[in-house]
């Protein structure tokens, strides 16, 4: 059985730390294992950045493609594809924006310290589009999808819609 | 330091707490459309309203759903407005001051008393 080696036992070399160095290997391989998954998922993290409040700012109608992607910067596409609606063609791309963030609580139990509360912070999305007319390629509609759906602009809330049945479709695909 | 029994009874107490008032969540309000009925409206969001008060504004009839938005730790009332039977517009009190069309907001003055008498 590997114990863990008293002090002594390292020090000295007794039995207690050779046996658990037989097992070496073993928790080698654990640990390379656990640092190439740490590796892949903050490699993942990396390419994920979501949309910020002051980068919208820069958004204006009549834009388009690339001073759109100017102003966002490199804000992750998570979809794009394109729609008809009203009888007009556009192209959505969608984001995900940061809106705040939330406290969240989980606990660390212990057999016999007992639990503690930790605390962290955990951000907030919301789901994000661009809305640009096709073939002139200028923005036509922005905003948070809730946002769009009940715009006072009925050109707007009657396409979303059609943008929400093709965002659907398109996040089938992926 | 709690112990572990006294952590599941502050969970349990806090979900029950949570039941006690129905809530909707902002993801779900991504579910709504202009023209929606009651019916499909409420079947989207797969929640009833908390109440319903109705109003006429130049003839025209509008029913207002109240529920509440939850935002974490915070959460206000949030109300749907139908004009005839087709979903109007939705949103916070203030954001329905703030919308174009006069009539809608005349038609939130006139429920307002109800909707704070309802939430009391």
């Amino acid at each position: 059985m590997c114990r863990l080696p008293s002090r002594r036992s390292v020090v000295t070399g007794t039995a207690d730390a050779v046996n658990c160095l037989e097992r070496m290997p073993m928790t080698s391989a654990k640990l390379w294992i656990s640092a190439l998954l740490l590796g892949v998922l903050l490699g993942g993290c990396s390419t994920y950045i979501p949309l910020q409040r002051p980068q919208t700012a820069q958004l204006s109608r009549g834009a388009d493609e690339a001073q759109v992607e100017r102003a966002l910067g490199k804000a992750t596409v998570l979809a794009s594809h394109t729609f008809t609606a009203n009888g007009r063609q556009f192209l959505a791309k969608h984001y995900d924006l940061q809106t705040g963030t939330r406290q969240e609580m989980t606990t660390r139990c212990h057999r016999r310290r007992g639990c503690i509360p930790v605390f962290y912070d955990r951000p907030i999305y919301d789901a994000y589009v661009v809305v640009f007319e096709q073939p002139s390629g200028q923005v036509f509609a922005w905003g948070m999808l809730e946002e769009l759906s009940r715009s006072p602009d009925d050109a707007v809330s009657s396409m979303m819609p059609a943008l929400k049945a093709s965002y659907a479709a398109a996040r089938s695909k992926q | 330091m709690i112990s572990m029994r006294n952590m599941v009874v502050m969970a349990a107490l806090v979900l029950l707490t949570a039941c006690g008032t129905a809530q909707l969540y902002h993801q779900q309000l991504v579910t709504l459309d202009k023209g929606m009925s009651p019916v499909q409206a409420s079947s989207a969001l797969q929640q009833t309203p908390l109440s319903m008060h109705e109003t006429t504004v130049d003839g025209i009839p509008y029913t207002f759903h109240r529920y509440f938005l939850s935002n974490g730790r915070f959460g206000d009332t949030y109300l749907l407005c139908f004009e005839g039977e087709k979903l109007k517009y939705w949103g916070y009190i203030e954001e329905f001051r703030r919308y174009p069309d006069p009539r809608i907001n005349r038609a939130m003055d006139a429920v307002l008393p109800q909707i704070r008498a309802a939430k009391n």
